[in-house]
């Protein structure tokens, strides 16, 4: 069996003058909760269109790997989407619309309404079953969406973004349920903002950038990456100049923060014993505090970089922690 | 799943979404409400609600007249010699009226209020003069009659001849076309809001992604075209409870519908049921293509099918004449010109065979192209593609 459920080879997608999605290629193994990642307008959604098939490439090649074949669309039997623009009926309950949104994958009607009971009890909306959607807090319209999407326990389930507009509780409900599924034996890609969601349930991630992979690996990888590059937060007794510090060849970058201290990023952490040793020699070292880089600095520097690269006065936008 | 059953699924969640029993319900109850109502209050108001109006006749020499059986007048030609004795009593309200017959060709009416019956006495009254000239004419009455009567003119048909149409025969097709028309306007109202809804809910994407947008559409199309068929039915069912309940209080409403000639209802059925669907597809079609039906400028096309309508009456008289054979050939003329053209006239079996064949034709392209639009309009939220695009993706159909 092929380890990759998915392969995406060189896509590009463009809407006129704009290159939504530029060479792109990732892959995604099976049963592996995968996290697309990404400021606003960085080719995520685009890119999940092209998986669903709702978009065409106009270059490159998307391949899903399943049931021993390899095909460009997957069998929407198959697949499970939540969509970034999301809604459902309002005028209809719950039960009918989940067990139609069933049957149009491939379920028979009784199967469906039996797997939309199931999950609306998991979900402890079962009582409410009879209802309109429009009666429904935007917590519950959610969760009503999400059991649209997987109902039909699919192979390979795409969720855009669906963490947004969930509270703290509920999101940590869905994480949960995310890792059912994943154990279940469903693969999950997911496409999202909030680096801290991520980080706790995601296996693999993807940075996007202006349509291009800027970062991708697994967490784990990911972070043993952020470790080689240390981070130190050096208190000074003579409070030299910042520029005075990156003059050291260790030292990556030096930022000076509002209590007088220095945020200074250090070429591995083999580089740490011979910076504070040339640095001691020079200044008296008041306090000294190392930090690890969490995921959402990581993505922040690399999209950034990265902008900086296309348009040097252009900033990320705000990326939600 | 297949194809087919799938299609039904669609079909069928499309239907139930906007089929209201209870509305269906409601409307049947009102109708019989409205019947009864209407005829019962009726034939109340001919039974209880007609008082006795009381004339005093001055002078009733100058023309003596009678009134009808059954009429709620009265007259008394003899008790009111004074003449301000009569007006006394109408002032009193104890009479209705006073009626001053100056001679045979004029009289005066004096009431308290505006009388409702005095086209009854204006009748009696003519009568009654017409009696008096007749008389001093020294005419007889069947002279008279002769006088008055049309010259007979008879029609008679050569035995070459078309059989003629009789008065049930062409107000069956009347009716069946109305349904048709009738069908048509509540599914382009329901094609409207469903199609266009999609959009607005944000649904599509989800959808979409499980099914192709031609399957969609196609029943998106057959759903509304079933809910149209069931509320015209409504319409006919609740109609009829009226007509129904208008017989029980008296003669009530006659229609004169043809029951004796099954090809006339068979061709005549086939002809509406295909127009109803070509007109439903090409409005799926429009509706694919608008964003906003409260903003959208397209929504006038909606007068589209009245327009053979009217080629239909301007055409009445000449049945036969070279173009209204062609209108009930072509889409989208021919639903309600063939319609016509058959109880008007013999109409060849090849040219219903090929009007319907065309009219098959057409639903089918416009389907795909409906399919096409949708396919293409469903994620271009807040605009609605332009004609040239619309066109262009129907030529790539």
């Amino acid at each position: 069996m092929q380890e990759h459920i998915l392969s995406v080879e060189a896509v590009d997608k463009q809407f006129g003058e704009i290159r939504a999605v530029d060479g792109l290629s990732f892959t995604v193994r099976r049963g592996e909760i995968f996290a697309f990642l990404g400021p606003n307008g960085a080719g995520k959604t685009t890119t999940v269109r092209m998986l669903v098939g709702i978009l065409r490439p106009d270059a490159g090649r998307i391949q899903f790997h399943l049931n021993g074949k390899s095909t460009e669309q997957l069998d929407p039997t198959l697949l499970g989407y939540l969509a970034e623009e999301r809604g459902l009926y309002p005028e209809v309950p719950l039960i009918r619309t989940l067990t139609y949104l069933g049957t149009i994958r491939g379920m028979e009607r009784p199967a469906a309404r039996r797997a939309a009971m199931e999950w609306l009890e998991k979900l402890d909306l079962a009582d409410r079953a009879e209802e309109k959607l429009n009666a429904l807090s935007k917590g519950n319209q959610q969760k009503v969406q999400f059991i649209g999407a997987v109902l039909h326990r699919p192979a390979f389930a795409i969720l855009d973004e669906p963490f947004s507009g969930l509270d703290p509780i509920h999101q940590d409900f869905f994480l949960e349920i995310l890792r059912e599924l994943r154990d279940a034996g469903t693969t999950v890609l997911l496409s999202a903002h909030q680096m801290n969601l991520v980080e706790r349930v995601a296996d693999s991630v993807l940075l996007m950038s202006r349509g291009r992979e800027v970062l991708s690996g697994t967490i784990e990888d990911i972070k043993a990456e952020a470790r080689a590059s240390s981070r130190i937060i050096l208190e000074l007794a003579d409070e030299p100049e910042a520029a005075s510090l990156t003059s050291y060849p260790a030292a990556v970058q030096v930022e000076r923060q509002p209590d007088g201290a220095f945020a200074i990023e250090l070429a591995g952490e083999k580089a740490l014993s011979s910076f504070l040793g040339t640095v001691a020699t020079q200044h008296e070292i008041r306090s000294i505090r190392s930090e690890e880089v969490d995921l959402h600095e990581i993505f922040v520097r690399q999209v950034s970089d990265d902008l900086d690269d296309a348009h040097p006065a252009e900033q990320p936008e705000e990326v939600e922690r | 799943m297949k194809r087919g059953s799938m299609l039904w699924e669609i079909t069928r969640w499309e239907l139930l979404r906007w089929l209201k029993i209870k509305d269906l319900i409601r409307t049947l109850i009102i109708s019989s409400v409205l019947g009864l109502a209407i005829w019962g209050g009726k034939a109340l108001f001919d039974k209880y609600g007609r008082d006795t109006v009381e004339i005093a006749v001055l002078n009733f020499e100058a023309l003596p007249f009678e009134l009808p059986a059954g009429s709620n007048l009265a007259i008394d030609e003899s008790a009111w010699d004074d003449e301000d004795e009569a007006f006394q009593a109408l002032e009193a309200r104890e009479i209705d009226a006073v009626l001053r017959l100056e001679s045979a060709d004029a009289a005066e009416l004096v009431v308290t209020r505006e009388p409702a019956w005095k086209s009854d006495l204006e009748q009696a009254l003519s009568t009654a003069r017409r009696q008096r000239e007749l008389e001093t004419s020294g005419l007889e009455p069947s002279q008279l009659a002769n006088l008055l009567a049309p010259v007979a003119l008879e029609t008679t048909y050569h035995e070459t001849a078309d059989p003629p149409s009789t008065l049930s025969q062409k107000v069956t097709a009347g009716v069946i076309a109305s349904l048709m028309l009738l069908g048509v306007f509540t599914g382009i109202a329901y094609q409207f809001i469903v199609i266009t809804g999609e959009k607005q809910l944000r649904v599509t994407e989800q959808v979409v992604s499980a099914i192709s947008p031609q399957m969609w559409i196609d029943g998106k199309i057959l759903g509304i075209s079933l809910l149209a068929f069931f509320i015209t039915a409504t319409y006919v069912v609740s109609s009829l409870v009226f007509f129904g309940v208008s017989k029980i209080f008296g003669k009530g409403i006659e229609i004169p519908i043809e029951t004796g000639d099954p090809g006339l209802w068979l061709s005549l059925s086939l002809v509406a049921i295909s127009g109803f669907l070509m007109w439903n597809t090409f409005f799926g079609l429009v509706a694919a293509t608008i964003d906003d039906p409260n903003t959208s400028a397209r929504g006038s096309l909606m007068m589209l099918p009245v327009v053979p309508l009217i080629i239909a009456f301007l055409g009445l008289g000449q049945p036969d004449s070279l173009l209204m054979r062609i209108f009930s050939i072509l889409p989208p003329t021919s639903p309600i010109i063939l319609s016509l053209r058959l109880v008007l006239t013999e109409v060849p079996w090849w040219e219903i065979a090929l009007a319907l064949a065309l009219l098959a034709a057409t639903t089918w392209v416009l389907r795909r192209a409906a399919g096409k639009v949708f396919a293409l309009g469903i994620l271009m939220y807040g605009k609605e593609p332009s004609w040239r695009e619309t066109l262009r993706w129907i030529r790539e159909t």
